[in-house]
């Protein structure tokens, strides 16, 4: 057994007594303080005096606004002026390329204006200002803002002139403004907006570029300037929020063990590379900007091994980094890893298959399951009846114990069902071994699934852990049964009815296991309706994930087994935290509103996570409260408190320019990170609201935010977009005929929550690939241009548009859907290359259906390419997915041509009509 | 005191017993500070929220219990008021009832009775849309109760006459009760 209460009850708390133990709570203050931070109860009463905030920030409405432009006078009223002067400041030029602005090619350059001019000097002396010898001097001045020299006044005329050059300068620019990349373009004009090597991931860029910013793989902000008002952001209409992969797996990641974590004493934010030094001995937080003592810990360099300067440790040099977490950040000792599997064995379940792979391949993965010597493992399986298997230490062989009392559930002799797994190792594999035989008569058709549930969380309850649940038939007895809600005339409906629960059983499960650190993962292997809007809610409150396999069956269906198989690979191996927490902090003025993924909000910004896992993301909308005036950056902060064998705790801190101007948040616009926002509102509007209300909202998301930019230029014809923005009509489109939000295809419920369920918790490189699938042409891989990745030479295909206008008839084309790759193969295609990649002498000749993990290996240099191709973008996916080969003259290209977002499709406009529409409604 | 005739005696101390009612209703306002129950401490509750004071689940648990009983009585001094013949008062009521029946026919998919649920109460837009719910409700049963008190001026005075008889401080009272009729 774990060591249970070892030294739990010395801590007031023992694992063993589930109500007493308060979780992790947030963390205690550190041991040693002299002064005693703010205590709690003067934090509430300080901030419940505070009035609630009127305005709630971007809202996706499906009512259409009128957008109110801004005031374009040019004369020196401060939003005019800020909308084009600052943009002529130099130190933009060469800190923010995307963001210059050249003044008139004829007429004399012209001074700085600043926006916010009441906080500086009077005016300082004019020059021209020549490119990069400003920004340097600028950047380092302390009452300066990093954007701006200096600063001169304008005469109304002047202002007059420039405003109208502005204006009219928009065609001698251009040429100038595409060397830097920013060219405005005219959506309706410019056909091609897919960057043939991917949309780059859009990061920040700060004032001191030396700094380290958090990769824009673990965390995003739709914005990547923040506006500094309340009215700019209104003004940009765009999304406000960040994105957040916590617990990515990292190649590189700086692990720090030390007797103190410095952190804030007011807020707690922990040190990072944003803070400020003042002097040798103090810092001033980079969140609340409280000034606080330096330990002397922490002027000790680790490297060198000497004291001194406290800008070397690897805290303020990294912007995600691990601690150690010291003995406060307990509230119990490292619970050991416990994993209960809830196996499905009605007759149906059986049939499909599926319990003799997942005992096989538990059986093979039984030593990767991450874990240590205390690991603990059990098992039971449900039906009409709830079995148990006995496997103690004392026992020979494994006892199966049959419970048929559904609706009083009861759990026999607990520490023989949950057992550690080294000491009952082999009970444990003898059980798997034969599981699938003792249940392969079975003759009960309904499944008691609520109550196996609680048998399950009794188990683990004391010790907390995981529980994976595998369904494939809709539970029809005992607690939280369910009733067949699908009509299948409404598969494409414009309104899908039946998107949320049916009963709160499984919600408030979800909660009572959060509460005992439980994660609930559900994987559904069902071909009949299961009600996955119901089911889904025991992970989506517990932490857990979901895996939805439609259709799977062994045999019958046998191309489903593979990606079932290399999923479960995946789940059981991929690394794990226990007991975990989130809490995420921002600069003062910035306050979280909504969180969108799978967890439980324990409060304003705090997350519980009973687990987490590498492959689920979050989102949170975020609200600008109180103006951001005079701070230059603004910061968010993400700490992920986990056990995985000892205590530790991930910190990540992302760090944003702040802007007054709107001209720049709306080209700081990372319209990934927003359409990822988005699509994560979306579905909780259309659990809140109608479907119909969520796809109008996307769309009105999309005129809002180009309104919105057009409106920032003095004038422009055609629907302009900024460059950071070119792709979201498409990537709107794109969600718009995504499975979740589809209408006019049949779409099954299940199908359909699913996608929804991942558009909450997928990460967003994973989400935008799910959005809009990235489509290579490869009947022509070269070594052009290829990039070389462990000895294996990798073809950059260029990505092309998702349209029917791009498919040559004579080519091959291979679609990354993000959960399964097409090979789409035309008739014109040269046997050839047939011969060489696929292996066989002709196009007729092409076996139907094929699916590999990868392509057929063929011993020649074009189907090398084409398999390290495949290879290539297997790696980075979270396990392998099926390569299927679809012939042209085959019925099943349905599945290729459904994902051809920019044709027009049944029930939904094709790209060129959506953008006239969006057009139309921009004014 | 002769305007006072027997028709108008009902639908008086109807009005006294929906203001009893909001009396009822205000007076556990102040006990609730302590024990966790109803109006105004449904606002506090939401406040503890918004500062992190409270876990949404136990939050939740204390304010469901309180919902129905709220609307009950609610319900009950209008149906009162609908005996009575009130229309006016009943008329002023009437679009809070309307309001309450809307309200719990949308509330999200629970077992038990209640409102709040803790998965969706700490959304920044539903702890709002709760707490000026709270605060509006507030204002409007204290206005109501300054109305109903005001429609059994007469009889509460007739109560005051009626009680200073017995106490021994009464008679001073008496002369100023009567001139300010
Ligand atoms: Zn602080």
């Amino acid at each position: 057994m774990p060591p249970r209460g070892i030294s739990a009850p010395s801590m007031g708390i023992s694992p063993s007594l589930p109500k007493a133990s308060p979780l992790v709570g947030p963390p205690p203050l550190s041991v040693g303080t002299t002064t005693p931070a703010v205590s709690p109860v003067s934090q509430i009463n300080s901030s419940s005096v505070r009035p609630p905030p009127t305005s709630v920030g971007f809202q996706l409405h499906s009512r259409p606004t009128s957008y109110v432009r801004p005031p374009q006078s040019p004369l020196g009223t401060s939003v005019s002026s800020t909308s084009y002067s600052s943009g002529i400041s130099p130190s933009i030029q060469s800190a923010h390329p995307q963001m210059s602005f050249q003044n008139s090619p004829g007429g004399p350059p012209t001074g700085v204006m600043l926006p916010n001019s009441s906080t500086f000097n009077p005016p300082v002396s004019v020059g021209p200002p020549p490119t990069s010898k400003h920004s340097s001097s600028s950047s380092l001045s302390g009452n300066y803002s990093p954007y701006v020299t200096q600063q001169q006044p304008l005469s109304q005329t002047n202002v007059h002139q420039v405003s109208r050059q502005f204006g009219g300068m928009s065609v001698t620019k251009d040429g100038w403004n595409k060397g830097w990349g920013t060219a405005t373009c005219d959506l309706l004009q410019q056909k091609c907006v897919v960057p043939p090597h991917g949309v780059e991931p859009l990061s920040p860029v700060l004032a001191q570029e030396y700094l380290p910013n958090c990769s824009p793989d673990l965390f995003r902000c739709t914005l990547t300037k923040i506006p500094e008002t309340q009215s700019v952001l209104q003004k940009s209409r765009m999304p406000f929020g960040i994105l957040i992969h916590p617990f990515k797996d990292l190649e590189h990641l700086a692990v720090v063990s030390c007797n103190t974590i410095v952190r804030c004493r007011s807020c707690r934010t922990y040190i990072n590379p944003f803070v400020v030094f003042k002097g040798d001995r103090r810092w001033e937080c980079n969140l609340c900007f409280r000034v606080n003592e330096i330990p002397d810990e922490f002027l000790f360099d680790p490297l060198s091994r000497t004291y001194g300067d406290p800008s070397r440790r690897p805290e303020v040099r990294e912007a995600t980094i691990e601690f150690i977490a010291p003995q406060e950040y307990m509230l119990r000792p490292p619970q050991p890893a416990a994993y209960v599997y809830v196996l499905d064995v009605s007759r149906q379940a059986v049939e499909t298959g599926y319990l003799k792979i997942v005992c096989e391949t538990l059986l093979a993965y039984l030593d990767k399951i991450p874990g240590d010597r205390r690991t603990l493992i059990g098992f039971i399986t449900y039906s009409a009846t709830i079995q148990f298997y006995l496997m103690g230490e004392g026992l020979k062989n494994v006892q199966l114990i049959e419970v048929g009392e559904i609706n009083d559930m009861f759990v026999p002799s607990p520490e023989d069902l949950l057992v550690n797994l080294d000491e009952s190792r082999s009970l444990v594999e003898d059980l798997l071994d034969s599981l699938p035989e003792t249940h392969a008569n079975t003759v009960h058709t309904q499944t008691a699934l609520g109550a196996a549930l609680t048998a399950a969380y009794k188990l683990i309850s004391p010790i907390g852990g995981r529980i994976t649940v595998m369904s494939v038939t809709l539970p029809t007895l005992g607690p939280g049964a369910l009733k067949p809600r699908e009509d299948p005339n409404q598969r494409s409906a414009k309104d899908i009815s039946h998107l949320g629960p049916a009963t709160d059983f499984y919600k408030k499960f979800a909660l009572d296991c959060s509460g005992q650190q439980i994660a609930v993962d559900l994987f559904t292997l069902n071909s009949q309706y299961i009600d996955l809007a119901t089911l889904s809610g025991m992970s989506k409150f517990s932490g857990g994930c979901i895996y939805h396999f439609p259709g799977f069956h062994s045999e019958r269906n046998s191309p489903s087994v593979l990606p079932f198989r290399s999923c479960f690979i995946r789940y059981l191996t991929r690394k794990i935290g226990f007991e975990a927490v989130m809490r995420i902090r921002a600069t003062r003025g910035l306050a979280i509103t909504n969180f969108h993924g799978n967890f439980f909000v324990r409060s304003t910004d705090l997350l519980s996570l009973p687990n987490v896992n590498p492959d689920s993301g979050f989102g949170m909308q975020v609200n600008l409260e109180e103006p951001l005036h005079n701070i230059r950056q603004a910061c968010f902060q993400a700490a992920l408190l986990y056990t995985s064998r000892e205590r530790r705790i991930r910190v990540h801190t992302l760090c944003l320019p702040v802007t007054p101007n709107i001209h720049e948040v709306l080209n700081g616009g990372d319209q990934q990170a927003i359409v990822g926002l988005l699509a994560k509102m979306a579905v909780d509007k259309c659990l809140s609201a109608q479907m119909s209300d969520a796809r109008e909202a996307l769309v009105n998301a999309c005129c809002d935010a180009l309104s919105a930019y057009k409106a920032s230029l003095s004038s422009y014809s055609g629907l302009p977009a900024p460059p950071t923005l070119q792709m979201m009509p498409l990537y709107i489109l794109g969600l718009l005929k995504s499975v979740a939000l589809r209408h006019g295809l049949s779409t099954k419920l299940d199908d359909r929550v699913f996608a929804m369920c991942e558009l909450k918790s997928l990460p967003l490189c994973h989400l935008i690939q799910t959005i809009y699938p990235d489509l290579y042409p490869i009947h022509n891989l070269s070594e052009k241009g290829a990039i070389n990745i462990e000895d294996m030479v990798v073809p950059q295909p260029g990505r092309l548009h998702l349209s029917a206008e791009y498919i040559d008839r004579n080519g091959a084309y291979l679609l990354d859907a993000g959960c399964v790759i097409y090979v789409y193969i035309r008739g014109g295609i040269s046997p050839q290359w047939v011969n060489d990649v696929i292996g066989v002498p002709s196009f007729a000749a092409i076996p139907q259906p094929l699916y590999e993990e990868s392509l057929p290996f063929v011993d020649n240099a074009t189907s090398e390419l084409a398999r390290n191709f495949v290879v290539y973008l297997q790696k980075n996916k979270p396990f392998p997915v099926p390569v299927q080969i679809i012939r042209e003259d085959n019925p099943s290209r349905v599945l290729f041509i459904n994902y051809l977002v920019d044709d027009r499709s049944e029930g939904a406009r094709s790209y060129v009509e959506f953008l006239q529409f969006v057009k139309s409604q921009v004014k | 005191m002769d305007t006072f005739s027997q028709s108008e005696i009902i639908p008086r101390s109807c009005k006294m017993l929906g203001a009893i009612a909001v009396v009822a209703l205000l007076e556990t306002t102040d006990r609730g500070r302590k024990s966790g129950r109803d109006m105004s401490q449904e606002i506090i509750a939401f406040d503890e929220l918004k500062t992190d004071y409270k876990n949404p689940i136990d939050q939740c648990n204390s304010l469901n219990p309180l919902v129905l009983p709220e609307y009950g009585l609610h319900l009950l001094f209008n149906l009162l008021f609908l005996l009575s013949g009130e229309w006016f008062s009943l008329c002023l009521n009437l679009p809070l009832i309307a309001y309450h029946i809307n309200r719990y026919r949308t509330r999200p998919v629970m077992s038990g009775p209640g409102l709040y649920d803790p998965t969706s109460i700490m959304n920044h837009d539903t702890l709002n849309q709760c707490q000026r719910e709270g605060w509006i409700k507030l204002a409007f049963y204290l206005l109501a109760f300054f109305y109903y008190l005001y429609g059994i001026e007469y009889l509460l005075v007739l109560v005051i006459l009626f009680l200073c008889k017995y106490f021994v401080f009464a008679p001073k009272l008496l002369p100023t009760v009567s001139l300010t009729k």
